[in-house]
């Protein structure tokens, strides 16, 4: 259930480069970040994200949420052949608060504990990606009740989707 | 004696399965077949005693509305017997262990929310008597599209009830001979099934709706009541246990 492909040490970088949450003044330079302080505010702008996906769209429909790092937030609803986007640049207040969230709990140390699901349940999926690597995980959605870490993981996205959702 | 099927769905490869033990008591008599199931229901500390209440008692009234009464077992000397089916909501050792949490979310067989709805836990506890899902799953070979072999369009209660309409999700007689064969399993004898033709009022039921899902046309309530005059005084009022005798089905 799971693929891991970046270290921790390199989400650290990562995620300090979210912490600028501003949007991005030149083109990247795909250059690898030069350090892993995570106090300090990243100017690199390779591009990065949060990814987080949940459901079938084909029932009971598929939310997708994206974070990326120069702050704007996309959430998709698709259902059937409907989809839906909303979109919003984050306030750098309200993205450096999602990024220490993230921060915080350390996503890519999260790891499933079943291998299989309950009929109905949806699974939940995560990539976070920087220039120098991404981590995916996978989870049954009701882990969550499991696994605090998890739970407050998905609660952070969802707070994100209504955030955006009714910004529109 | 108790029935129990370890059932599993295949997703893709590396994505694991779908996994679940259908089990419940049976009981087979001269005038019935009754199937309980035993289930534990433990609340978050966020959900109050009077919403667990509440859900035990709205679950139990959805599953009977889709689910009791609702075939015939049918033995190989041709005696008929309605399979009766019940929750009997116990704190340990149930058939199935639910954990209820606060809010509105999706449900699995396993995790209700308070604010879900109805039809959703009799669908789940469908799977509890053996169903499997019906609807579109791209991650399941079995139901990864339209065409494929687990795909049921029509107003089924395991399938695409959200979008073909919740109203006039029903079972099928498919979801009867799989509880014939599971209990012809379980018992060594050879059993069918057959739809019943009659039901009993549920609670919330409406002629209208009846019709809707029995026969996917809500007009033919009056089909319905032409066959009950004898007990329905006013079509506007039906009430809970009543058996109605019903027009053929289609």
């Amino acid at each position: 259930m799971i693929r891991y492909t970046m270290p921790s040490s390199v989400l650290a970088l990562w995620l300090g480069a979210l912490l600028a949450c501003t949007p991005p003044t030149q083109e990247a330079t795909h250059a690898r970040p030069q350090t892993s302080e995570l106090s300090v505010v990243m100017t690199d702008t390779d591009f990065v994200s949060a990814t987080y996906a949940v459901g079938n769209a084909a029932f009971r429909g598929r939310t997708t949420i994206e974070l990326l790092a120069s702050g704007a937030a996309r959430v998709t609803q698709a259902r059937d052949d409907s989809t839906q986007t909303f979109t919003k640049q984050l306030p750098a207040s309200e993205c450096k608060a999602v990024v220490d969230q993230l921060i915080a709990l350390q996503p890519c140390t999260l790891r499933s504990q079943r291998a299989n699901g309950n009929p109905d349940e949806d699974e939940v999926t995560f990539r976070f990606t920087q220039s120098a690597g991404s981590c995916e995980l996978r989870f049954w959605v009701n882990e969550r009740w499991d696994q605090t870490s998890l739970k407050q993981l998905v609660d952070l996205f969802r707070a994100l989707e209504r955030s955006v959702v009714a910004a529109e | 004696m108790t029935v129990s099927n370890n059932i599993s769905e295949a997703r893709n490869p590396g994505l694991g399965s779908y996994a679940w033990v259908s089990s419940y008591a049976l009981e087979i008599t001269d005038d019935a077949c009754q199937i309980t199931i035993d289930v534990e229901v433990h609340r978050d500390a966020d959900v109050s005693e009077a919403e667990e209440r509440r859900v035990k008692r709205q679950t139990a009234n959805e599953f009977a509305r889709y689910w009791d009464s609702r075939f015939n077992l049918v033995d190989d000397t041709g005696n008929r017997r309605p399979i009766r089916v019940a929750l009997n909501y116990v704190n340990t050792s149930g058939h199935l262990s639910v954990a209820l949490h606060a809010g509105d979310d999706r449900d699995d067989l396993s995790n209700w929310y308070v604010l879900s709805d109805n039809t959703t836990r009799a669908h789940e506890l469908g799977h509890q008597l053996g169903m499997k899902d019906e609807y579109i799953d791209a991650t399941v070979p079995n139901r990864a599209n339209a065409a494929a072999p687990g795909i049921q369009t029509d107003h089924s209660i395991m399938g695409n009830y959200y979008t073909e309409g919740q109203r006039g999700a029903d079972v099928r007689a498919r979801h009867g001979d799989q509880l014939a064969g599971d209990i012809s399993a379980a018992t060594g004898m050879n059993f069918t099934a057959e739809l019943r033709d009659s039901y009993i009022v549920r609670r919330g039921d409406t002629l209208s709706w009846i019709a809707e899902r029995i026969y996917g046309d809500a007009s033919k309530w009056q089909d319905i009541y032409a066959l009950n005059t004898d007990q329905i005084q006013d079509p506007n009022l039906i009430y809970p246990g009543q058996e109605l005798q019903l027009p053929p089905h289609p």
